[in-house]
């Protein structure tokens, strides 16, 4: 099922006009056997505010926190059932039951040396 | 070998390194297919080694190994394969570098932005593949009628 014309007409490594190289890689760079490295800016901001204040709230980790704090506070304000923030696709519990239960399953076939199964048995994943 | 710090006390690098993998493909397979067999391997050796002297049972990399059953398609399964790892060469281009690759009966291409203001939006359901490289921006697509494609959303 090898998809047909897997052809390299434009992969990966070219550069599409108006960027440079460097925008086009994350992370760092060896260059003369120096390590060079870029700032990820879609992930992290390190440097502080114009006041040098923390200014990595729109970096990794912080806008779900922020999230989750909203949502408490709309749950514990009465204007929000938790039920809702499962519709919203926040990682309630019933959105993430199941990614759990596949890395359990991992452990247990680690531990166990053996395949683990994985069912639905009345509206609940069990591990066989 | 580099080797991150937090693994010191931990025996489940599978529960934090794999869940994010397992997470995205769980959300993009919802009502599509369900899991229903879990195979795990593990390579060891590095991080229960001198410098870092992790508790023996630590991993280095986790291998899971999972069935996926379509549930419109009795015929129709796949299978997922999630590896991550304690441990990195040092000097490998980036802090994470995580990726992507899918090969599947359907791939759905969707023309880019500009093109969408336009009736001749196309869509294209096919075989194909997708490759997502977390150190370089964009994704790649192949489809049987086109070939593989680069494509930018920054």
């Amino acid at each position: 099922m090898t998809p047909a014309r897997p052809g390299t007409t434009r992969s990966s490594t070219c550069v599409p006009v108006g960027h440079t190289y460097l925008e086009t890689i994350r992370g760092s760079l060896m260059i003369g056997g120096h390590d060079f490295f870029i700032a990820r800016l879609h992930s992290m901001k390190y440097s502080p505010s114009e006041s040098g204040h923390f200014d990595g709230q729109r970096g990794y980790g912080y806008i779900s926190i922020e999230k989750f704090v909203d949502a408490a506070r709309s749950v514990n304000a009465g204007i929000a059932q938790p039920i809702d923030f499962d519709i919203q696709g926040l990682p309630t519990i019933t959105n993430t039951v199941l990614t759990t239960a596949i890395l359990n399953a991992g452990r247990i076939s680690l531990d166990e040396k053996r395949p683990v199964g994985i069912a639905k048995e009345d509206g609940k994943w069990i591990l066989l | 070998m580099r080797h991150q710090s937090r693994c010191l006390h931990n025996r489940n690098g599978s529960y934090y390194l794999s869940s994010h993998h397992i997470d995205i493909c769980c959300w993009i397979l919802q009502d599509k297919a369900i899991p229903t067999r879990v195979v795990a391997s593990a390579a060891t050796g590095i991080a229960t080694s001198e410098p870092y002297s992790c508790v023996p049972e630590t991993e280095d990399t986790i291998t899971l190994l999972v069935d996926w059953q379509s549930l419109t398609s009795p015929k129709h399964k796949g299978t997922a394969v999630y590896t991550a790892s304690w441990t990195a060469p040092l000097r490998s281009g980036v802090h994470s570098a995580q990726h992507w690759y899918y090969m599947g009966e359907k791939v759905r291409r969707i023309l880019p932005l500009f093109k969408l203001f336009s009736k001749k939006r196309t869509i294209i359901v096919a075989q194909g593949d997708i490759n997502v490289d977390q150190a370089h921006r964009g994704y790649d697509v192949t489809v049987d009628d086109t070939g593989k494609t680069w494509h930018n959303p920054f």
